[in-house]
C-alpha cells in the first residue's frame, strides 16, 4: 500500500525553542490514524505544517505524492481541512461558506456536500455567529470533507459537538476509510482515537514518542496480573519481564511487560484458583508516556 | 473573482458609512459656497498672505474662480486623507485582523495561493476607493448644482482621478504594513499613520521656506487639485510615479505575507 502521508524529520521550531522538533511519519491510503497529545504537545502545528500553512524549519513531507511546500497547492486540493478551533465568517451562512469553498476548488456538483451536510444535520441557512459551538464545527466538518477529499486532515474533529453529533460523525469517518480515504486527525479523547483508528501515534514535547497500533500500544505496556491461590504458590520473582511483586497469604499480584507465554507455562505447573489478567486502556497507556510511569 | 467578491461585501459596510460621512462634509461646505461666489474679500485676504500661505490657499485658483478655490481650501485638499484613512483602516483589517482571528486557515486550507488572496484584497479595496472619489465627486458636482454653482465637472474628474492614485499609494503600502504587522491594533496604527502622516508632512514643507521639490517624495506631493481645474492637464507624470510606487508596494505586501507566519 501506498503512502498518503509521510514526514521526514519534519520540523517547526518557534522562537522558545517549541513546536514540532523533528517528527517522521508514514501514513498509509485507507488509513485512519489518531494523533494524541495534550495541548501544546504539538499537534496543530504538525497538521499546519502538512499543509503547509506555516513554514517548516526543517525536514520535509508530502501528501498523496505531493511535496508540501513545493506543490503546496496540488496538496490542499488532495486535501481536506478541519482547523483546530476553526474561524469562519459571522455574517455568512454555512451555505455561503460552503458555496465559496465549492467554487474556489471548482466544484460545481453540490451533491455531495449536501449529503454530509444532511448526515450531520447541519444548519446551513443561519449565519455563523448564530449557531452554538457545536454547529459551527458541524459547518467547518461540512467544508473539510465537501470536496470528497483523498487525505483527511482534521485537528481536534469532535471538539463541541454532542454525542449523538460525535456519532455520526464517526460513522462518516468509518464510512470515508471504507471508500479508501486517509484520515489523521488530532485528538485528546482517548476513547474516541481507541474507537476509531487503526494507529495511534503519541507526541509529546514536539517529538512523536510512540506510533503503533492501538492493540499494539496495549501490549507494548504493563499487564496487571492477580493470582488467587489457596494452596502453594510459584516464585514469580526470576521470570522475565515482572514487576512490583505483592505477595499476600492467599494472593500474588504483579505487573507484567511483553509476552504471556512463561507466565503460562508456570500456570500449567501451579494452577490458581483465580486468574485476573488486565490490559491497560489506551488511557493508562497515554498516561504512561506522559506521567514517567516505568514500562 | 469569487474571492474578489466576497473581500468587496466585507467592505461594503463601512464603505458605506464612510461615504456618507464624506458626503455629509461635501454638502455642508457647498451649502456656504453661494457666499464666496461674489466675494472679493478672499482675494484681498489672499493678497496679503506669504508666497507659501497664497500657494496653499490655492494661489491663482482662488483669484480667478473664488468658489472653487474656497471648495479646495475647505474640503477638497484633504479629500485624499480622509479616503486614505478608510484605505489605511481597510487595508490593516485586510490581512492583520484576519490573522488575528486566525480565518485564513479556513481560506488557506484550499488551493489558494497567499498572492492570488492578496491580490483579490487588494483589487476589491482599491475598487472601492475609487467608487469612493467617484461617489465624493458626484455628490460635489450635484449639491454644485443644486446651490446654483456651475461645477467644472471634467476638472473635478480628473482631480478625482489625481486622489484616486494618492490613496492608492497609502492603500497598498498600508496593506504592506498590515502583511508584517504583529497584530491588527498594531496594523490599524500603521494604516492611519501611513494615510495621515505624509499629509502633515506635505502641508509642513508646502508651508516652510524649503524646496518644493521635498514634496515629491511622498504621494500627497504629486495631487494638485488648483492646477488640474485651471489647466485640465491630464496628470501623466503623476500616473506613472503613482502607480509605479503602488506596484512597488504591492510587491512589498505580497513577498511579506508570503514569508508570514499566518
Amino acid at each position: 500500500m501506498t503512502a498518503a502521508i509521510q514526514a521526514e524529520n519534519l520540523q517547526k521550531i518557534y522562537g522558545n525553542g517549541r513546536g514540532v522538533l523533528g517528527i517522521d511519519l508514514d501514513i498509509r491510503e485507507g488509513e485512519i490514524f489518531g494523533f494524541l497529545g495534550p495541548n501544546g504537545a504539538g499537534k496543530t502545528t504538525t497538521i499546519r505544517s502538512l499543509l503547509g500553512l506555516t513554514r517548516l524549519t526543517g525536514g520535509r513531507a508530502s501528501i498523496a505524492g505531493k511535496d508540501v511546500v513545493r506543490e503546496s497547492l496540488d496538496v490542499r486540493r488532495a486535501t481536506g481541512y478541519l482547523p483546530g478551533d476553526p474561524a469562519l465568517y459571522d455574517n455568512m451562512t454555512g451555505r455561503k461558506h460552503l458555496e465559496l469553498a465549492l467554487s474556489l476548488r471548482g466544484i460545481r456538483d453540490r451533491r455531495h456536500a449536501l449529503g454530509i451536510a444532511e448526515r450531520l444535520e447541519v444548519e446551513l441557512d443561519r449565519r455563523i455567529r448564530q449557531l452554538s459551538r457545536g454547529n459551527r464545527q458541524k459547518v467547518a466538518i461540512l467544508l473539510a470533507l465537501a470536496h470528497d477529499p483523498a487525505v483527511l486532515l482534521l485537528d481536534e474533529p469532535t471538539s463541541g459537538l454532542d454525542p449523538l453529533a460525535q456519532d455520526a460523525f464517526r460513522d462518516l469517518l468509518q464510512e470515508e476509510k471504507r471508500r479508501g480515504k486517509t484520515i489523521f486527525f488530532s485528538s485528546h479523547v482517548l476513547p474516541e482515537v481507541e474507537a476509531i483508528s487503526d494507529r495511534v501515534g503519541i507526541i509529546r514535547d514536539g517529538r512523536l514518542v510512540a506510533v503503533d497500533s492501538v492493540e499494539g500500544l496495549r501490549q507494548s505496556r504493563l499487564k496487571e496480573v492477580h493470582l488467587r491461590y489457596r494452596g502453594e504458590k510459584p516464585d514469580f520473582t526470576s521470570m522475565t519481564g515482572v514487576r512490583g511483586i505483592e505477595v499476600q497469604a492467599d494472593s500474588v499480584r504483579f505487573r507484567i511487560a511483553g509476552g504471556t507465554g512463561a507466565l503460562w507455562r508456570l500456570l500449567a505447573e501451579y494452577p490458581p484458583d483465580d486468574i485476573t489478567i488486565t490490559e491497560p486502556s489506551l488511557e493508562e497507556v497515554f498516561r504512561a508516556y506522559y506521567g514517567g510511569e516505568p514500562s | 473573482m469569487t474571492l474578489y467578491r466576497m473581500a468587496l461585501r466585507q467592505q461594503l459596510v463601512s464603505w458605506l458609512i464612510w461615504v456618507l460621512v464624506i458626503v455629509l462634509g461635501v454638502a455642508t461646505v457647498v451649502s456656504a459656497a453661494p457666499a464666496v461666489a461674489d466675494s472679493r474679500a478672499l482675494v484681498t485676504l489672499l493678497g496679503g498672505l506669504p508666497a507659501s500661505m497664497r500657494a496653499l490657499m490655492g494661489g491663482p485658483l482662488m483669484v480667478e474662480r473664488p468658489v472653487d478655490g474656497y471648495l479646495y481650501v475647505k474640503l477638497v485638499m484633504y479629500l485624499p486623507l480622509l479616503v486614505g484613512i478608510f484605505a489605511g483602516f481597510q487595508a490593516s483589517s485586510l490581512l492583520a485582523r484576519e490573522m488575528d482571528h486566525r480565518r485564513f486557515d479556513f481560506l488557506l486550507g484550499l488551493p489558494l495561493t497567499r498572492r492570488q488572496l492578496l491580490l483579490a484584497r487588494l483589487g476589491a479595496l482599491i475598487t472601492s476607493q475609487a467608487a469612493m472619489w467617484l461617489a465624493t465627486v458626484l455628490a460635489l458636482i450635484l449639491f454644485m448644482r443644486q446651490q446654483g454653482l456651475h461645477p467644472d465637472v471634467a476638472g473635478y474628474l480628473l482631480v478625482a482621478y489625481s486622489g484616486f492614485l494618492v490613496t492608492l499609494v497609502t492603500s497598498t503600502g498600508a496593506v504592506w504594513a498590515s502583511a508584517g504587522a504583529r497584530d491588527y491594533g498594531v496594523a490599524a496604527r500603521w494604516g492611519l499613520g501611513i494615510a495621515a502622516v505624509p499629509f502633515v508632512y506635505d502641508l509642513a514643507v508646502r508651508i516652510a521656506t524649503a524646496s518644493k521639490a521635498w514634496r515629491y517624495i511622498l504621494p500627497y506631493g504629486y495631487y494638485d487639485p488648483p492646477h488640474l481645474l485651471l489647466t485640465h492637464e491630464f496628470p501623466w507624470a503623476s500616473t506613472l510615479v503613482l502607480v509605479a510606487a503602488a506596484a512597488v508596494l504591492t510587491y512589498g505586501a505580497v513577498h511579506a505575507f508570503e514569508r508570514r507566519e499566518v
